[in-house]
């Protein structure tokens, strides 16, 4: 167990780095960032001069470390258009993100997991056909648009929701409906086509040789293994789901990352678009370590690796 | 016999099984009449296809939803089981009647503890409390040779071996002590030494558990000889049962003497018998012998009409059931 | 004590006498009886042909603005205009013109970024699968590292870096979505190097390129056509996205994502503006999306739902 974790956390380690990296290397050549702070209309000395003060004019691996090493003691840099320490500006954006996702996970979670359980023991049944347009159509649906639409039906048609911002609860209704449907039909197909193999399975049969009773063989057998794979396709979704934040709180006007991102991006806010990359690949590899040790807590054939 | 009148467990009369299939109906099972009494050992053999796994789950109603089962009679124990409801076959099953299946490797659910598991039919069948179920689970794993029980309670299906597994299966067929245990090719999946060793534990237990075993395999070999008695199967019937003994002795029916054919003697020059041609569709029901296109034996009689099983022993007990129209015993 | 078992003898419940059917023959009958492979193809055809030799057929000028007709309504409504079908935009150009030609985008981003992303994927997938090992864990690195990536974020960074172009989304979009296809191509391929033909090419010593290249790719084609799908369904979902967030291919061109972006400021009082290319989308992504489903049930009926 200590070897798998430290085998995992290698592996993360690893990962942001490169992650961080690519990204250091991209915003590096994507412009000048010391002509950004000084503004366009400045003169050639004065944006030397903000080069040398900033650092920008040292070699991209020496400004990466530098990066790194100030990002390590929780120092993510000024972001340009604030003028704030990004860490602080982050900290107010990402509750906004967290309780967006984390409702929108708990949603899709509550649709999918029972739905995927009925399709499956009522398989080919009006619920089981019913579950597969719901996914069909959600796969294709896009976000975006979902979102318009719930705009056009809650601001005209029945006004009873906010449209824009989130002042109250009321207005993480739509954004949350619009990315709990996104990360339903993936969690749905899983847990069904779980369940269908966990009822055909022998070891099912055994427990209806031992004459237990439907209600015990599908919570506390079947279930117990359809949800193994559950647990990493959730955060998986997770994660998509928060990197997916940025159509959703743009379209909803939710102050989050996603939106940061976008605005930080139109604005050449480079330490913040890097620091935004940042938290959601590390967001992202917390998620799918956590279901990696949770996995093998529930599945002990997993332990052994 | 008149003494197995009064402990019979199971009493079987034209038991049938019919499967749809996409082509129609599979009439795979065509008509079985079974006898056992406690204490008694019945094997049922038959090549892959003839319907002895059905038989058996036929008779524990857990046939799958495209099978439908009828017979004349089916008593266990004095009950009258054609006419209960789905719920009382649930209440019966793990606690009357337990069944062990072929595969060790995957009847055990993978995500439950050994002793979760063990313990399931004992809370499930009210026989007492978690505690209970431990101590009763402990004591069975020790019973069926299960080295280190105690710490075994606690582990999973994939820390075990194939030959543990199934004894696992043995010994939570015992949970609630039943009457009856159908064993479908127990050790059709282990070595041959295991194979063995858990037909000799199955034959102790049966004796001191004072269970009636229905003993399912396709190998008339090793399996059969474990048994009181044994029951050929062909194509959906019995087509000869007796004594074991008197069945190795003296085959009547000609495909039982083509089976023993198959077995290596041990002779230098033995040349390994095989039977030609393949087992007939089940879509109809064959007029006649179903074995007749493959038998040497046949002659235009065979085609005619139904054959009955009919006693060809000659008066010293136990009876030797033969479905054939001729009399071809050795 | 050398006990046989009896010979088993095959049981082909009156199958006997007829002819096993090919797998071309078996190809074709298990299509037929799949409604949702046959509806998805049927459409996705018709949209392939209608975007593809419409513009032959017709005069359709999706480009040509009438600042004097702006935002006709569709011919079902109210006030159309019997010239423009689908009316018009807020500019005045004719709505079904761009939606024809916004069809094409989609089609060729899709079939162009699946196939750059597939080059990418298979190629380190059947590496990996092959060669195992220390390859094999560089590979799966990169695809944790991949999947760690906020994708739409880091698109947008890389078009906001490069331009907007149609090239630029294509390129970034098939460096990005190559994770599914190393997945399942790594591991159908580590089912596939323990086969006994593999096995036997690689004793005829072949070479290992000969190898992978004649015996192995041939043999996981199937599933590889199956991700493509899916990956070109993601990749038409996420350029509407970028080109909403308005970082994808740059105006005029009629991208459909482009087209919901701009109705977006009319949609309280003409949300059909939204409505048609959204639409156009969700069908466009859902046909692909049963094509692929379809494909996978008809060549590997046994594998999971």
């Amino acid at each position: 167990m200590i070897a798998f974790l430290g085998k995992r956390l290698l592996v993360a380690v690893g990962v942001t780095l490169v992650i961080t990296f690519l990204t250091f290397l991209l915003l590096f050549v994507s412009g000048d960032p010391a002509t950004a702070l000084a503004g366009a209309a400045s003169r050639a000395e004065d944006v030397e001069k903000i080069r040398a003060l900033y650092g920008l004019d040292r070699p991209i691996l020496v400004q990466y470390a530098d990066w790194l090493g100030n990002a390590l003691r929780g120092d993510l840099g000024q972001s340009l258009f604030f003028q704030l320490p990004v860490v602080d500006l982050l900290a107010g954006r990402l509750p906004v993100t967290l309780t967006v996702g984390a409702l929108a996970m708990g949603l899709a979670l509550a649709i999918s997991v029972p739905l995927g359980i009925v399709a499956a023991v009522w398989r080919g049944g009006v619920i089981d056909r019913l579950a597969l347009v719901l996914a069909v159509v959600g796969q294709a649906m896009p976000t975006f648009w979902f979102g318009l639409i719930l705009i056009v039906v809650f601001g005209m048609m029945v006004p009873i929701l906010p449209i824009s911002g989130a002042d109250d609860w009321r207005g993480y209704v739509l954004p949350v409906i619009v990315l709990g449907y996104y990360a339903t039909p993936a969690i749905m197909r899983l847990v069904r086509s779980g369940m269908i193999d966990a009822l055909q399975s022998d070891y099912i049969r055994t427990a209806r040789a031992n004459g237990l009773l439907g209600p015990t063989i599908l919570l506390n057998h079947a279930l117990r293994n359809a949800i193994v794979p559950l647990v990493s396709l959730t955060a998986v979704q997770f994660g998509f789901l928060l990197s997916g934040s940025i159509v959703v709180e743009s379209v909803f006007a939710l102050n989050g990352l996603g939106r940061l991102g976008w605005e930080s991006i139109i604005r050449s806010d480079l330490p913040t678009v890097q620091a935004i990359i940042l938290v959601l690949s590390g967001i992202f590899i917390l998620l799918t370590t956590c279901a990696d040790i949770l996995t093998a807590w529930i599945d002990p054939r997993a332990r052994v690796h | 016999m008149t003494a197995a009148v009064e402990t019979s467990v199971l009493s079987v009369r034209d038991l049938r099984v019919d499967v749809a299939v996409p082509m129609g109906t599979l009439h795979a099972v065509r008509g079985i009449d079974l006898e056992l009494a406690r204490g008694e050992t019945l094997c049922l053999v038959g090549e892959s296809g003839c319907g002895k796994s059905l038989t058996a789950l036929a008779l524990m109603d857990l046939l799958p939803s495209k099978a439908t089962r009828r017979a004349s009679r089916l008593d266990f124990v004095g009950e009258d089981l054609t006419r209960a409801s789905r719920r009382r076959m649930a209440d019966l099953r793990g606690a009357g009647v337990a069944m062990i299946f072929q595969e060790p490797m995957t009847s055990l659910n993978p995500v439950l503890t050994i002793g979760a598991q063990l313990a399931a039919p004992y809370i499930r069948h009210g026989k007492g409390n978690r505690a209970a179920a431990r101590d009763r689970a402990l004591e069975l794993l020790e019973r069926v040779g299960v080295p280190g029980a105690a710490t075994r309670l606690n582990q999973y299906p994939h820390e075990l071996s194939g030959g543990l597994r199934q004894r696992v299966m043995i010994a939570m067929t015992l949970m609630c002590q039943p009457a009856l245990i159908i064993a479908d090719e127990p050790t059709t999946a282990l070595d041959v030494t295991i194979q063995a060793q858990l037909l000799k534990l199955l034959a102790d237990l049966r004796r001191d558990f004072d269970l009636a075993l229905l003993l399912i395999t396709h190998d008339l070999g090793l399996v059969a000889r474990f048994a009181d008695r044994v029951a050929v199967m062909y194509a959906g019937e019995i087509v000869e049962q007796a004594a074991t003994a008197d069945l190795f002795t003296k085959p009547a029916h000609p495909y039982t003497q083509a089976l023993l054919e198959c077995l290596p003697t041990g002779d230098a020059d033995g040349t390994l018998g095989t039977i030609p041609g393949v087992v007939p569709s089940l879509l109809s029901e064959p007029s006649g012998c179903a074995f007749r296109d493959r038998c040497r034996h046949a002659v235009d009689g065979c085609g005619r009409a139904a054959i009955p099983l009919t006693d060809v022993a000659n008066g010293d007990g136990v009876a030797h059931l033969n479905r054939c129209l001729l009399d071809l015993s050795p | 004590m050398a006990d046989r078992v009896i010979p088993t003898v095959k049981v082909d419940a009156g199958l006997n006498d007829i002819a096993g059917p090919t797998p071309l023959q078996l190809f074709a009958h298990r299509s037929l009886r799949n409604p949702g492979l046959l509806l998805g193809t049927g459409f996705l055809l018709a949209i392939a042909a209608i975007s593809f030799l419409g513009p032959l057929v017709f005069d359709l000028d999706p480009y040509g603005q009438n600042l004097l007709k702006r935002l006709k309504p569709p011919f079902w409504m109210a006030g159309s205009d019997p010239a423009h079908l689908l009316g018009t935009d807020h500019l005045g150009r004719d709505y079904l013109s761009r939606l024809v030609h916004g069809a094409r985008i989609s089609l060729s981003i899709g079939f162009l970024v699946a196939a750059v992303s597939g080059a990418i994927g298979v190629t380190l997938g059947i590496v990996a699968g092959y060669f195992r090992g220390s390859i094999d864990a560089a590979v799966m690195f990169f695809v944790t590292a991949r999947l760690a990536t906020p994708i739409i974020l880091v698109a947008l960074a890389v078009v906001a870096v490069v331009g907007s172009s149609l090239q630029t989304v294509i390129l970034v979009l098939g460096l990005l979505l190559w994770d599914r296809y190393a997945l399942v191509t790594r591991s159908v391929t580590l089912q596939l190097r323990e086969q006994e033909f593999v096995i036997a090419a690689r004793a005829a010593g072949f070479s290992q390129a000969r190898v992978l290249l004649f015996t192995v790719l041939p043999n996981i084609a199937n599933p590889i056509i199956v991700v493509a799908t899916l990956e070109m369904a993601q990749a038409i979902l996420l350029e509407a996205a970028l080109s909403f967030l308005g970082l994808g291919v740059e105006a005029p061109l009629p991208s459909w994502g482009l087209m919901v972006s701009e109705g977006k400021e009319y949609l309280l009082f003409d949300p059909w503006v939204i409505a048609i290319p959204g639409i156009a989308l969700l069908l466009l992504v859902l046909s692909i999306n049963l094509v692929g489903d379809g494909l996978r049930d008809v060549t590997a009926p046994e594998g999971r739902t």
